[in-house]
């Protein structure tokens, strides 16, 4: 490779550059036998890390300074010059440097230089010290936007706008000729996948390849930048700038209500808001005259900090925290720079000092938000659209009675011989003994035998207890809890608030009363309770996982009871000791109050439904003598009987709460808000916000053009300045960030850093020419977009060969088309909208799309009563929306998009990396969400794809991948198709296990041999490199 | 499928070393030689001299350790109740704490007023070193001749969340990567079906986050895996109901073969790598469940490690921690919550304290034992220790389920064997209270640059380029810490 292939500013006098170019080489050639120190490559660099800590422009230890050449030619305290240039062996840096004196040594902290570090100090001062002097301002990224001539080209032909010119330039310096242009369906499947994020459907195919007009490409990019998936699609890059999540971050991690502010974002884009604007109102909109409520949802922006919810924190550390990451998220996002090296200490590389910093930082210090706990200011917003939601609520609502009414028909008919045996209960009281809290509770044995606690109220606990029983065959348990006035809010557990308990585990050992043998476990088969609350079922009490339990919420204060059916017969002859054992890891006193025992030897589960005192009283009166609420009492306690009842009302009181939820719920999102005070702002020293150093006022680094003297210098002042065209590096960085978004790699590959550490421009005329069409379009977006796509330079084809790999492997110069796996969001909105489950609609609050259960709680979230402790799984077809709008936990990222490399927004990202691992594979083939689109989409492939499988394979091919299969991979496919159907036809079990996947309904008419098949061919279209890819 | 196929194996293969080539020219300098390292013949480890093993392997200089095993206990353990012995602070139990001592810093939860507390546990000396162990660690007793306690260490942060953060990233706040993950980049895994880093998690108490373990800015594919005690022990290894290794494989031949046509049309290098992903998937669907399957392993193990298996607790994580050891696995960390002791009945210094020291101290013990039989802690370094230590001074109230004891970054114990570590010592000490460390302290970023050094790794070097600046795991300090090297 040239040396002079990334230098910028030449390529617009290529023929002079080649010139130069041959003469380079030559040099480089020869001077690896006797090469030249580089300063900038090799001196500066370990001065900067080695010396400039002590010896540069914060500190200056032995009034010695390194980081200019004027001030390092001066002598320190010693009075000897640290450099004599052609006289290594006089200068006191080199003796410093290999002195075996440890008071002398440098550094005096960490590793000695080593031998080819002091080599190459040696050198540059024996070829005399040359030390080009910087001048910032002067920095490629600094230097004003200077719209360039346009390259002259000899296939001038080729281009199809200004972009195509200064592509092809290069490319024909390089004796590189562009790539064919990409086929029809290549290119509608990479428009819509960039544009819109969405691959086309087969119709849209269809419809482009037979457009013979002119303009056909340009109406379909037309067509894409009016589609609201644009807004969405486009959001997902800023959101990671801006990082959106619906979390208050740290450790708590709460959820948070600022989806207002992505709502905003998409629309932003829907309607091409000029950048200007665009920027403006997100940094400043509160300050704007007459603020609309809009501009106001904008500056969620700068509300997207994290909050700490950590007993113990201080408060203005994590205040100051989040100022700094504004300043940082600022400084990346317009400015592509790295401000927040200039937090400790002034920034080693860019013209930014630690002074500066704080400047930048006084802009943002005057809000009247706080670092801890909450979330204020924040304003109330329109509720969304709920119309679906609830029509779709209502819908479940009501087939749920009809099944609910259905189901008790039948079952009421067996109440008669229900009441005659449950008459006498199958169940023995224990007399529970010995209950021991490692908590340090009390337990008192009450007449009825339950057992209630008093005194301490643990935090966790664990309550073992012991009974003796003279059964054998005990095929069951039941755990009664029971109300009790001492308990809080009448119990029956112990939770302060509610009277509710958690029981994580209920565990169970037992040993022969009449021998010395030790106790051995009892293992529980299942459990089932009257009343299950939501994530808190029966079965986990006994689910030896102790993160899940029981609960009852929210029907407090009343008797409920669980029964634990034990997996083979239990009892000795001749007596057996129960030792019981009560597991409350939940924390928050989630304690059972008050509790009775019982075993049995029955097994029948419907004998076995526990009766309670008051039913049985009733149940002793002949059937005549009851008033109404008794035959009410013994029919409910009948009705409960039924599991099938006991799970649809559950469903029924869950739908009726989530209905009431979503009609009356209030919206509010925090935005920005001035104190009417400004905080003052000092220079915090070594970024330490205890200790204050000088005050400073709002204001920018100096190598920038100034702020504008009339107007305050505030927020609305720094949002103006960075949007003012004769900034240098606003447009610049935007423009870049679009190109890398399409192309894969941005003009400049660090786009998140334009300072002298980043990399030069590829292509630096194109990135300056872009920039200045973009501040003369008044900031247009989308014409932006669309003049990017119209390129000749876009267009290419994306394969690739031994010419191209050798002369441009990265495809910098852009020799073909691009070609990169899709972000996380596209791949699973992919996988949506092939299979027809994707739910178009724009907007609204977060979904929670399925997702493994207890992933929260394993990491220890166990606070149901901030309801953070388990992913409220979505309804309906809010399961399929867009991954945009899936909720954003920091803490714990939802899996498949942060496998697929999307950042977990703790802080901007700028730059998503591009992975390709093995846990990418285990998501793409068995992710339940992939899984489900395989199965949705094999009955779409039957339903849709015609009666011959050779026909439905060329669906199901063209659905997927927008082209028709080539005979090759037909005939593999069918290949692999024929023997998956021998396979399930063999085997219709498998079958129906496998389509099982998933709360779509699946119709009747189905063959599941024939779908699971299909379902093994969709999974194998879905993980393909080429559906991943966009190329 | 051969028949179908028209890239054969060594077209493919050539493809796959034009990749690596291009890697190694444009990757270049730094990482590139000691990301290959897990290439090489580990024989080399056993046999070489030194600078021949460091050459070779592509290390700074020649590593000591090959694995780690790091059991963290989250929350936050008493140094004051386990390791470091006080007499003068027993002597002053009860009295104010002296002004000094609180007066530059900022505590949690309880005032500067706050009583000094001695401990309730009776101390005696242990081994060569005569180290002073409090009786709550039985088993750890026994091989005090094998562990390096380290009693000057200190930290920073005094919040759970940060100070997790500290002890795993070097940062307080999230987003660096996790000093597995810089393992993972630096030294690759050995094994080419199991991840290099890997999580398993037991225990109730503070809540943990993802940062702990994450990549920060470096790659995803560095990120620890947690290996999840309930469910899939990684997400989504296991096949749907209905599906079957057999139909995977097929499917997964089937979708080798067209990503192989395709390859053959556009000659992405990438679609390679992709195959191999995949492939790497399939095995792990063997290698991850045959790991996780403690119960194959003979009782004596069972018993010395005091398992329960088909239930998550620290031992089945310690047994777990050496099969993966075992298996190559080069970083395993293992989290055990419920040492945060404020004192109250939710975490105190009599039962709490008590609890955790009996489901950590015969396991832990049992794992060095094992892992010494088996000839592994030469080359494993094991390391034991919280997010901070507890203050000397009392939280709560005297009664045995009130006693407790606030946050105290300022000086603590932690204690490792083996891995190079010299066996038998106790290595700095805290000042009369435990309060600070005040000789041979050693700070959370000397721990780090230590063990990258006893792999071989000089923690300045190991670097990666974002947003403009080369961070490393030790940020902008660090030393090694000599005088603990064997």
């Amino acid at each position: 490779m040239s040396p002079l292939n990334h230098s910028a500013s030449v390529l617009q006098r290529h023929r002079i550059v080649r010139t130069v170019a041959v003469w380079a080489v030559g040099i480089a050639t020869t001077s690896l036998l006797h090469a030249a120190v580089d300063f900038a490559k090799e001196v500066e660099p370990l001065l900067i890390k080695r010396c400039s800590e002590c010896h540069g422009p914060d500190k200056q230890k032995g009034a010695l300074r390194l980081d200019t050449r004027a001030a390092a030619m001066k002598s320190g305290e010693s009075g000897k010059p640290a450099l004599l240039p052609g006289k290594p062996d006089d200068s006191e840096l080199i003796r410093r440097v290999t002195t075996s004196d440890p008071d002398d040594a440098m550094p005096p902290k960490g590793e000695r230089l080593t031998d080819a570090e002091v080599a190459v100090l040696r050198q540059w001062i024996a070829e005399g010290a040359v030390w080009p002097e910087f001048d910032a301002r002067r920095h490629w990224a600094f230097a004003p936007v200077v719209r360039p001539e346009l390259p002259a080209v000899k296939r001038s032909g080729w281009a199809r706008n200004e972009i195509d010119r200064f592509i092809l330039a290069r490319l024909e310096q390089e004796g590189l000729k562009p790539q064919a242009e990409a086929d029809r369906p290549t290119l509608i499947r990479r428009l819509s996948l960039d544009l819109n994020g969405l691959p086309p459907t087969w119709d849209e195919v269809a419809e482009f390849v037979a457009d013979k007009s002119p303009n056909a490409y340009e109406r379909l990019v037309d067509r894409l930048l009016d589609s609201p998936y644009y807004g969405e699609n486009m959001a997902r890059g800023w959101l990671d700038l801006a990082r959106y999540a619906d979390s208050n971050g740290y450790q708590v991690d709460l959820a948070r209500s600022i989806w207002p502010y992505r709502e905003w974002v998409i629309e932003a884009f829907n309607r091409n808001m000029p950048f200007d604007r665009f920027t403006i109102e997100q940094l400043a909109g509160d300050l704007l005259p007459n603020p609309t409520l809009e501009q106001r949802i904008a500056t969620g922006f700068n509300r997207n900090t994290k909050i700490n919810d950590e007993g113990g924190g201080d408060d203005e550390e994590y205040r100051t925290k989040a100022v700094k990451d504004r300043v940082a998220t600022v400084g990346t996002t317009w400015m592509g720079l790295t401000v927040m090296c200039a937090e400790c200490h002034t920034h080693k590389y860019d013209p930014i000092s630690h002074d500066e910093y704080y400047q930048l930082y006084a802009f943002f210090n005057s809000t009247s938000d706080s670092g801890n706990y909450s979330l204020n200011p924040t304003i109330e917003v329109p509720p969304p659209d709920v119309r679906r939601p609830l029509r779709e609520l209502r819908d479940r609502l009501a087939t749920t009675r009809v099944e609910l009414v259905s189901t008790e028909k039948v079952w009421e008919a067996g109440q008669a011989a229900w009441e005659r045996q449950a008459l006498k209960s199958p169940w023995t009281v224990l007399t529970l003994t010995n209950v021991v809290s490692t908590g340090g509770s009390g337990y008192t044995n009450l007449a009825d035998g339950s057992v209630l606690g008093t005194g301490v109220n643990p935090i966790y606990d664990t309550i073992s207890f012991e009974a003796d029983t003279p059964l054998t065959g005990i095929t069951a348990v039941l755990l009664e809890v029971l109300p009790d006035p001492s308990l809080p809010k009448n119990g029956p557990g112990r939770w302060g608030q509610t009277g509710n308990f958690i029981l994580d585990e209920f565990a169970l050992m037992a040993r022969p009363l009449f021998d010395g043998a030790p106790a051995t476990n009892v293992f529980f088969a299942g459990a089932t309770a009257d009343w299950e609350q939501q994530y808190y079922r029966a079965d986990h009490a006994v689910d030896r996982n102790p993160k899940t339990g029981w609960a009852i919420g929210p029907r407090f204060g009343q008797r409920h009871f669980l029964i634990a059916d034990l997996q083979s017969p239990a009892g000795y002859r001749g007596g057996t000791r129960l030792q019981f054992k009560f597991e409350h890891y939940h924390g928050n006193s989630h304690a059972i109050g008050r509790f009775r025992v019982s075993v049995t030897t029955e097994t029948d589960p419907l004998r076995r439904w526990a009766v309670s005192p008051e039913v049985a009283e009733v149940l002793a009166l002949p059937a005549g003598q009851r008033n109404a609420d008794q035959a009410k009492l013994v029919a409910a306690a009948y009705r409960s009987a039924s599991p099938d009842i006991r799970r649809l009302e559950r469903e029924l009181f869950r739908l009726n709460q989530r209905e009431t939820e979503l009609a009356s719920r209030k919206y509010t999102t925090p935005v920005l808000q001035e104190r009417s005070e400004p905080r003052p702002t000092h220079v915090q020293v070594r970024g330490n916000f205890l200790e204050k150093g000088k005050e400073v006022r709002p204001g920018v680094p100096a190598v920038f053009p100034p702020l504008p003297k009339d107007v305050p210098p505030n927020r609305l002042a720094l949002a103006r300045w960075l949007v003012d065209p004769s900034h240098p590096l606003t447009a610049r960085v935007t423009v870049n960030r679009y190109w890398e978004r399409l192309f894969g790699t941005g003009l400049v590959k660090t786009s998140d850093d334009f300072g002298r550490q980043g990399e030069t421009p590829a292509n630096a005329a194109l990135l300056d020419w872009m920039a200045s069409e973009f501040i003369a379009s008044g900031w247009d977006v989308k014409a932006m977009q669309k003049r990017l796509v119209m390129s000749a330079a876009y267009r290419q084809d994306s394969a690739t060969d031994d010419l191209r790999q050798e002369k441009d492997f990265y495809n910098r110069l852009v020799s073909r088309g691009p070609r990169f796996r899709m972000d996380a969001e596209m791949i699973r909105d992919q996988a949506l909208r092939v299979s027809g489950l994707l739910n178009p609609e724009v907007g609204g609050p977060s979904v929670y799309p399925v997702q493994v259960p207890n992933l929260w709680k394993e990491l220890g979230f166990l606070r149901p009563e901030i309801g953070m402790d388990e992913w409220p799984v979505s309804e309906g077809s809010d399961l399929y929306r867009r991954s945009v709008y899936t909720f954003w936990r920091r803490v714990c990222t939802y899996p498949t998009l942060a496998t697929f490399d999307a950042p977990s927004r703790d802080v901007c990202a700028a730059r998503r990396p591009r992975t390709n691992t093995p846990l990418q594979a285990l998501a793409g083939l068995n992710d339940p969400t992939f899984l489900e689109a395989a199965r949705v989409f094999a009955q779409r492939i039957l339903e849709q794809g015609g009666r011959a499988p050779a026909d439905q394979m060329e669906f199901a091919f063209r659905t997927c991948l927008g082209r028709s299969p080539t005979r090759t991979e037909k005939t593999r496919l069918m290949d692999f198709l024929n023997r998956q159907l021998e396979g399930y036809t063999r085997d219709s079990a498998a079958a129906r296990a496998l389509v099982e996947v998933g709360a779509v309904p699946r119709p009747a008419s189905v063959d599941i041999r024939a779908l699971a098949a299909w379902m093994m061919v969709a999974n194998v279209l879905l993980n393909l490199d080429e559906t991943l890819t966009k190329g | 499928m051969n028949a179908m196929n028209p890239l054969s194996g060594p077209v493919l293969d050539s493809l796959r070393s034009s990749t690596r080539r291009r890697f190694l020219q444009h990757c270049g300098t730094g990482m590139g030689s000691l990301v290959l390292a897990s290439l090489l013949d580990e024989k080399l480890f056993a046999a070489g001299n030194p600078a021949a093993v460091a050459q070779a392997v592509g290390t700074h200089f020649a590593p000591k350790a090959k694995n780690i095993i790091y059991l963290f206990q989250s929350g936050g353990p008493s140094h004051l109740d386990l390791f470091d012995h006080k007499p003068e602070l027993n002597k002053r139990n009860g009295q104010a704490v002296p002004e000094e001592l609180v007066k530059n810093i900022r505590l949690a939860q309880i005032g500067k007023n706050a009583s000094l507390l001695g401990t309730r546990y009776k101390f005696a000396q242990y081994g060569k070193s005569g180290v002073w162990l409090s009786e709550l660690m039985p088993h750890l007793q026994s091989i005090a001749d094998d562990v390096c306690f380290v009693q000057g260490f200190h930290s920073e942060a005094f919040n759970h969340d940060p100070a997790t953060l500290f002890m795993n990233t070097g940062a307080q706040l999230s987003g660096r990567p996790s000093m597995g993950s810089w393992f993972s980049y630096g030294l690759g895994s050995e094994n080419k079906d199991l991840p290099a880093f890997v999580v398993l998690m037991t225990g109730v108490g503070q809540p943990l986050t993802n940062a702990a373990w994450g990549s920060g800015f470096l790659p995803t594919q560095h990120q620890g895996v947690a290996l999840r005690s309930q469910g899939d022990p990684v997400l989504f290894v296991s096949n749907p109901p209905g599906m079957g290794a057999e139909r995977r494989r097929q499917s997964l031949d089937a979708l080798k073969d067209l990503n192989t046509l395709r390859l053959d049309v556009v000659k992405d290098p990438e679609i390679a790598t992709r195959i191999a992903a995949y492939e790497m998937a399939y095995r792990m669907q063997t290698s991850v469940p045959d790991v996780m399957d403690i119960s194959k392993e003979p009782l004596r193990y069972q018993e010395m490690y005091g398992t329960t298996p088909g239930r998550a607790s620290f031992a089945n994580n310690c047994l777990l921690a050496r099969r993966l050891v075992e298996r190559g696995v080069r970083f395993v960390q293992l989290y055990h919550r419920g040492w945060d002791h404020h004192g109250g009945p939710d975490g105190n210094l009599v039962f709490d304290l008590k609890t955790r020291c009996q489901e950590t101290d015969q396991p832990a013990v049992a794992l060095i034992r094992d892992l010494k039989e088996r000839g592994l802690l030469d080359s494993t370094l094991v390391l034991w220790g919280g997010e901070f230590g507890r203050t000397p001074m009392m939280q709560g109230a005297l009664s045995p389920d009130q006693i407790g004891r606030d946050h105290h970054p300022h000086g603590y114990t932690v204690w490792m064997a083996g891995g190079g570590i010299k066996p038998g010592m106790v290595y700095g000490r805290t000042d009369d209270f435990g309060f600070y460390a005040v000789e041979n302290k050693v700070h959370v970023h000397d721990l780090h640059a230590t063990i990258l050094h006893l792999f071989g790794i000089d923690h300045l070097k190991l670097t990666y380029r974002f947003q403009g600046r080369d961070f490393r795991l030790t940020d902008i300090h660090g030393e090694v810490v000599r005088p603990i090297l064997a």
